[in-house]
């Protein structure tokens, strides 16, 4: 088992590798250079140019570029290109914003996708089945950016609810329950737009797990045995369908991480998808790779839990 | 146990449909058949002539695009037809116990064999877990896995496909149930293992004195195992009759075709004697006999009446018009 | 005894159905779910809007979408032009904006029209991308899948790249390379196609894997016909029923993605009109002239509604086990 593991955890370390080795590649072969020293630029005087290029390597060959990348970013000494700070804390900053959006975008979705999907399977072809199936295509289908402003307009003339960044201006000095609520005020409407398309993917996902596993043989030998049909249905018939979405998991991650580029802009959160935005306006080429970096090795992490996670949930698995 | 008066179950003209979207399908056309208590009764038949329809629509078991039109399940005094959902609940897998041919597909993967027998046990007698358990090792032993206190622990992927059907055996026979319908339980298992499984159930049917439908299209298992057979063709039955009867003196084209088309051992370089033609197709049965595209015997007015179900004996039965005294006009 | 073996003698003969052909089974099928026609109906006149606009305006001008007509910015949907202000040529056909107009004058119908052609065309060409990698990548991985190269198998090595590529954030990625490049229709048409064959590869591979252990395949090869002869006539047509399906929604998708790039400001760049853009200008406007926002917006919801749901329809269709028979 522990062969098992540990071959699975080098085989991942490669991947990383490869992933920010084309990252880099793919980053520094496209036209145009970092704003600081595009030569364009008219605040910058030449010999700026040529010492803030000397600095960040940026005429050295590629493959030395990566090996300072590396070495920069492992020992912390990684500079932003736009502004010279280190690159980590800015991420990490930009992270715990990004965070509570994050963990309310994830806990909404699982939590109504599952009793959405597995009640719509139950009941196939009711009213309920009907017309949670047509909103889900709704959610899928509207421009994530076109649903959220139409939910700003509508929701900041009659609720009242803030839309606009992760606090109220001014409420710094507030007491700190006042700030709190505050903050969890504005985390409301966000996460719910970042959730929704989530929502509905994930709840047809379910229905259709639930469907599939509902028509198996064994389920009809579990009635058969006298059953009652709740124990058929959350135990026999759940257990079975649950076993797929625990893969899942790991690939949550770069989808959070994709999206909120779109709703910190819509929504003026300073989180993660905005730090990378502005990142790519700049060229900031190290904050770029990484964050795709970090991104990755999430990914990686997160579907390495997902398999350890899956080999314990399902015994077909567990003797290999 | 107490002798029943009258049969165990009767089946009275069950009709079972399916609705799909290219039409209806009825599946099972007034069908009637009676078990006695501590018999078997084989239900014998081609695939798709209807007989694992009859067996689920017994308990209710049939999945969606399936519905039973009419008649009458009448189990112990009690139509199970019309029974409510909870009532019905209580006799599936206690008095009524059912095994399944895909033993397979038909077991929980994620849940170990002890557990899934345990569950009946739970459920319909109220043990304890630690009596359930106890109890569930005693079954294991008794349908023949061994060693039990190794096997109660694995999982359904961890068996053989015969050692899977033993633990459906002992699963539905936990509660000792008056009647056993078994669909096919040896089709989709190697021959050798069919033997045991077969043997393992008369040895059963003796000891609990149950009464078991056998549902099975090979007539040699009909020959070793049943009391009576019904003989089912495109949705009816076409001759019933006690065993001895059926063999030695088959009545209904159709069942002699099954018999003659049987490969006899000792004869060699013979032709398999094939039925010509195929089924009808259940959306366009004719409106008399659906053999008579078939049949080598068949009369002008076969295809365009249905003959009825009359005893040519006390105890054989035949729905064919050239056993039938009155010809129809 | 009776000669079995021989039919008998039929008073009249039977009318037995003539099955139905495969491709005739899943129209029954699609054509069940009343949605998914309306869908099919709304694509098809989508199709012919989207060629019409293109003739319309870049071929035989009778609208042209760049005109600006700044005295007439800012009208709203079914006001008629001012005659007295704009040149002959300038004027909207019937003197009348169909959509109004948007912050430069320019006629929102036309903008509209052309954009149909434009998203369609980034749709269908990034998802021919997309599904071209997907095929042949799963297929070799499926069909060659033991074979080596040195230490590794090729079914491990595709996989292994497949895997690579479904780490990256997507739309991040996307982003970054387009940001990254030169702005051009086609580079946005091309990293979409690159970055979403993915799930096909993984479709086909499952499927490929299953066929070829299939009888027919074996007694292709015992008949000696060559590889990609077996491939392409006999597997690929059985395993393209997941390609269909993914491909449909693709579409959708590639049009979503699409518009989420032009929100961002790095889509199809002006004057090229594509509804994503007209969606990410008519955002600043909102509360001045509401229809330049909304009626992008319906009518790309519209439409990736359409797809999806002829997509999901597709999928029952064509797969015997989902469908409710």
């Amino acid at each position: 088992m522990w062969s098992y593991l540990l071959r699975n955890i080098l085989q991942r370390l490669v991947v990383l590798v490869i992933i920010s080795f084309l990252a880099h590649t793919v980053v520094h072969l496209a036209p145009g250079e970092p704003s600081e020293v595009d030569p364009s630029n008219p605040r910058m005087k030449a010999e700026d140019v040529a010492r803030i290029r000397a600095a960040f390597h940026l005429d050295d060959p590629l493959h030395l570029q990566y090996l300072y990348w590396m070495r920069d970013l492992f020992t912390g000494e990684l500079k932003s290109f736009k502004d010279s700070q280190p690159v980590l804390p800015k991420i990490w900053r930009r992270f715990l914003n990004s965070l509570p959006l994050f963990v309310c975008a994830t806990l909404i979705v699982w939590s109504l996708s599952f009793p959405t999907g597995i009640h719509a399977a139950i009941r196939r072809g009711s009213l309920y089945d009907r017309t949670t199936t047509f909103l889900a295509y709704t959610f899928i289908s509207i421009p994530g950016f076109f649903l959220s402003y139409l939910v700003i307009l509508w929701v900041v003339n009659t609720l009242n609810v803030p839309v606009i960044g992760m606090q109220t201006f001014g409420m710094e000095d507030a007491q700190a329950v006042y700030r709190w609520m505050d903050r969890l005020w504005h985390l409301v409407i966000p996460s719910f737009m970042s959730a929704a398309a989530g929502i509905a993917v994930l709840s047809r996902y379910v229905r259709s797990q639930m469907l599939e596993v509902i028509g198996q043989d064994y389920i009809r030998t579990a009635r058969a045995k006298g059953l009652p049909a709740e124990t058929v249905m959350y135990r026999h018939a759940l257990r079975n369908a649950l076993l797929p979405f625990v893969t899942m998991f790991g690939f949550l991650l770069p989808a959070l991480i994709g999206g909120s580029v779109i709703f910190e802009q819509i929504f003026a959160w300073p989180g993660l998808g905005r730090l990378g935005y502005e990142a790519i306006l700049a060229r900031d080429f190290p904050v770029i790779l990484t964050l795709n970096f970090i991104a990755a090795a999430l990914t990686l992490v997160g579907t390495f839990l997902s398999d350890i996670l899956y080999a314990v949930v399902d015994p077909r698995i567990r003797l290999q | 146990m107490p002798t029943l008066s009258g049969p165990l179950l009767t089946i009275s003209d069950l009709r079972v449909s399916f609705f799909t979207d290219r039409g209806e399908a009825p599946a099972v056309r007034g069908v009637s058949l009676t078990i006695p208590a501590g018999q078997t009764v084989a239900l014998v038949g081609e695939s798709g002539c209807g007989k694992s329809t009859v067996a689920l629509a017994i308990t209710r078991l049939l999945s969606d695009p399936g519905r039973i039109l009419g008649g009458q399940v009448v189990f112990k005094g009690r139509d199970l037809i019309s029974l409510p959902e909870p009532a019905l609940r209580a006799i599936r897998g206690k008095e009524i116990g059912m095994i399944f041919q895909e033993p397979m597909t038909s077991l929980n993967p994620v849940f170990t064999i002890g557990e899934q027998i345990a569950e009946v046990l739970y459920v319909h007698a109220g043990l304890s877990k630690r009596a359930a358990r106890l109890e569930v090792l005693r079954l294991l032993e008794k349908v023949g896995i061994v060693p039990a206190a190794r096997r109660i622990d694995q999982y359904p992927h961890e068996l053989s496909g015969g050692m899977k059907q033993r633990v459906m055996i002992a699963m539905a026979l936990a509660c000792q149930p008056d009647l056993l319908i078994a669909d096919e339980p040896t089709t989709a298992l190697d021959v050798t293992v069919q033997a045991q499984i077969l043997e393992l159930l008369y040895a059963l049917q003796q000891e609990l004195h149950m009464a078991i439908l056998l549902i099975t299209h090979n007539l040699g298992v009909v020959a070793q195992f049943a009391q009576a057979v019904h003989v089912m063709y495109a949705g009816k039955i076409v001759e019933q009759a006690d065993v001895h009867s059926l063999f030695q003196h088959p009545l209904h084209p159709y069942t002699r075709a099954l018999l003659k088309a049987l490969p006899r051992p000792g004869h060699r370089a013979e032709r398999l004697a094939a039925i010509a033609g195929t089924v009808p197709t259940p959306f366009q049965y004719p409106p008399g006999c659906a053999f008579a595209s078939r049949c080598p015997d068949v009369r002008g007015h076969c295809p365009t009446a249905e003959p009825p179900l009359t005893a040519t004996d006390p105890s054989h039965k035949v729905a064919c018009w050239l056993h039938e005294r009155s010809v129809p006009p | 005894m009776a000669d079995f073996t021989r039919t008998g003698v039929l008073a009249e003969p039977l009318d037995l159905p003539t099955p139905e052909t495969p491709l005739q089974e899943v129209w029954r099928v699609f054509r069940k779910d009343k949605l998914a026609l309306a869908s099919l109906g709304v694509l098809l006149l989508l199709l012919v809007v989207a060629v019409a606009g293109k003739v319309v305006t870049e071929w035989i001008i009778v609208m042209n979408p760049e005109t600006v007509r700044l005295p007439e910015k800012f009208k709203p949907p079914l006001s008629s032009a001012s005659a007295d202000l704009l040149l002959e040529a300038d004027l909207p056909p019937f003197g009348v904006y169909l959509l109004g107009t948007d912050e430069l004058g320019r006629d929102v119908f036309a903008r509209m029209l052309q954009g149909a052609f434009v998203s369609l065309s980034i749709g269908f060409i990034a998802v021919g991308i997309s599904v071209l990698i997907g095929v042949i990548l799963g297929g070799l991985a499926g069909f060659y899948g033991s074979v080596t190269l040195g230490f590794i198998s090729i079914d491990t090595l595709i996989m292994r790249f497949t895997d690579i590529m479904l780490c990256f954030p997507t739309f991040f990625l996307i982003l970054t390379v387009v940001a990254l490049l030169p702005p051009s229709i086609y580079n946005i048409m091309i990293v979409i196609g690159l970055t979403s064959w993915m799930g096909t590869a993984r479709f086909v591979r499952a499927e490929f894997l299953a066929l070829r252990e299939q009888d027919f395949v074996v007694a292709a090869q015992a008949l000696g016909l060559p590889a990609w002869r077996i491939i392409f006539y006999h597997m690929v047509p059985n395993a393209i029923a997941p390609v269909l399906v993914s491909a449909t929604i693709g579409v959708a998708s590639a049009i979503l993605t699409e518009s989420a790039l032009s929100f961002l400001g790095f889509g199809v760049q002006p004057p090229y009109a594509t509804w994503g853009n007209i969606l990410a200008d008519g955002k600043d406007f909102i509360f001045d002239a509401p229809w330049l926002f909304f009626i992008p917006g319906f009518a790309i919801f519209t439409v990736v509604l359409a797809f999806n749901l002829v997509g999901e329809a597709l999928r029952e269709a064509l797969n015997p086990k989902l469908r409710r028979r």
